[in-house]
């Protein structure tokens, strides 16, 4: 062995950590090369997380309960409507049955997503009529949800915790005797559809009806998440961590 | 290369080339964020705390926090808005600003929530910068739900006591008979100085967001020349935080 061959040697016995370091530098730069391609790339998308939705136990068409509670564990897309409504109602649950047919298709309804209705017009909305009403959009049993409830507690919920507005006003050419003093009087109100994750996040509000691709791409974005394997969950959470939102 | 330039063609297709690609970058890369234009704000005409006319109109030119509520509020939501409105003036404060924003409450229940009520909430909580806006009850209706979409409506304050007894230790005797209390969505709205709804937020008011809406509506509109030509481009584009 030459001199210099002992020198080296000597040398890098006197300093063992420079082959790590080196190591760990090109595992940061490796790392934070792949940081920066997964923020200009977003293989991964998700929908923000708007808060906590309300807790709330009403009733179904049967005369059951059935609250947020029951529904953990699926993603749940909400409309607020009421019956009588001859305006916006029945293009919204019209809307609702063609998600319901979409999510058939997927295989999902029910099992990975459902459909909740409430009425915010308990009043008329008994479970009789809601059960007539889910019949006549074909809801699909355990798949599409219609709730009522009491009158007070629909007005908390609706109102509010989800925050839809709506106001009972008279009816136009309203009969003004008593038998039908309940017929007289209509709503004023907006029109809302809110997704809810599995763990009762809030992840998206609609305020207007429905663009049907719009609401199946988050749909589908919020049970992949919910979906994706516990290795996987990290992506998901670094997507949320640099908004990457579609 | 040379006898490409030289063509007027080849510049055109290298201009359109660079401005797409900037178009792209601008797109991909977002160097520049707005706070969204949701909607048209509602026009409205109101009174505060020491009678004046308080409108769309008057608040052109200023930005504008609502927030909802009344005097005669056991539910703690008042005391939330308050909080939430004095905290937001005091993080604005620390950064030297606040003096571009009115905080604006409009207190619905036209029977207790009168200019001396209105008057004495302001004196008890100092704040007599605060717009505290009143007006009759179906004005107010016709801003608060059907112009800024929020929901709220008297109930006999026995139902809502049974609906939610949590609030019964907040109430001082047993209601009386025909006595409201009200139900409400817990909203704040921030309009600018055009009247355009620009955020809306749920209380507990998140105070930095709130910061950082106020001081990009106000750097938008401070903007000129190539600066507001940037930022109506990132409306364009839907660069939003």
């Amino acid at each position: 062995m030459t001199t210099d061959a002992i020198t080296a040697q000597s040398n890098r016995q006197a300093r063992p950590g420079w082959g790590g370091l080196r190591a760990a530098l090109v595992a940061v730069l490796v790392l934070g090369l792949l940081a920066v391609g997964f923020m200009l790339a977003r293989p991964v998308k998700v929908l923000p997380r708007l808060g906590a939705a309300p807790s709330y136990t009403l009733t179904d068409p049967q005369g059951r309960p059935l609250g947020s509670d029951d529904l953990r564990g699926k993603v749940v897309l909400y409309d607020f409507v009421y019956t009588s409504c001859e305006t916006v109602c029945p293009a919204m649950t019209a809307q609702m049955m063609q998600v319901q047919q979409r999510l058939e298709d997927k295989r999902w309804l029910g099992e990975d997503v459902v459909l909740v209705t409430i009425t915010f017009d308990p009043e008329r909305d008994t479970p009789e009529r809601l059960l007539a009403e889910s019949r006549k959009f074909g809801a699909v049993e355990g798949g599409w949800h219609w709730l009522t409830g009491e009158l007070i507690a629909i007005k908390q919920l609706v109102g509010g915790e989800f925050g839809v507005y709506f106001e009972k006003v008279e009816a136009e050419n309203a009969p003004h005797d008593a038998d039908h003093a309940h017929e007289g009087y209509d709503f004023v109100h907006a029109t809302v559809f809110v997704l809810v994750d599995a763990d009762g996040q809030i992840r998206s509000e609609y305020h207007q009806m429905l663009n049907l691709d719009e609401v199946m791409r988050d749909i589908e974005l919020v049970v992949r998440e919910k979906n994706a394997p516990p290795l996987a969950q990290p992506v998901w959470q670094a997507a949320h961590a640099i908004r990457a939102y579609p | 290369m040379l006898s490409f330039l030289s063509r007027p063609v080849s510049w055109l297709i290298a201009a359109t080339g660079l401005m797409l690609a900037g178009m792209t970058a601008f797109v991909v890369f977002q160097p520049v964020k707005v706070i969204p234009r949701m909607a048209d704000g509602p026009p409205y005409a109101l009174t505060d705390q020491e009678g004046q006319l308080v409108s769309d109109r008057t608040q052109a030119g200023r930005l504008t926090l609502f927030g909802f509520g009344t005097s005669g509020d056991f539910t703690g939501r008042l005391e939330q808005t308050i909080a939430d409105f004095k905290a937001l003036e005091a993080a604005l404060a620390a950064e030297g600003g606040g003096s571009e924003l009115d905080l604006a409450l409009i207190l619905y229940d036209e029977a207790r929530d009168t200019r001396e009520a209105r008057q004495t909430l302001a004196q008890a909580h100092d704040a007599g910068n605060w717009l505290l806006l009143g007006g009759p009850d179906p004005d107010v209706k016709r801003v608060i739900g059907q112009g800024f979409g929020v929901y709220y409506e008297a109930v006999p304050a026995a139902d809502l006591l049974v609906s939610r007894p949590e609030l019964r230790e907040r109430f001082d005797a047993e209601p009386a008979p025909g006595e409201v209390a009200y139900l409400q969505a817990e909203r704040y709205i921030l309009v600018d100085e055009q009247n355009i709804i620009r955020a809306e937020y749920k209380a507990p008011l998140d105070i930095d967001i709130a910061v950082r809406d106020v001081n990009m509506i106000i750097r938008e509109r401070e903007s000129t020349g190539a600066e507001r030509v940037v930022n109506e481009a990132a409306h364009l584009f839907l660069c939003y935080p």
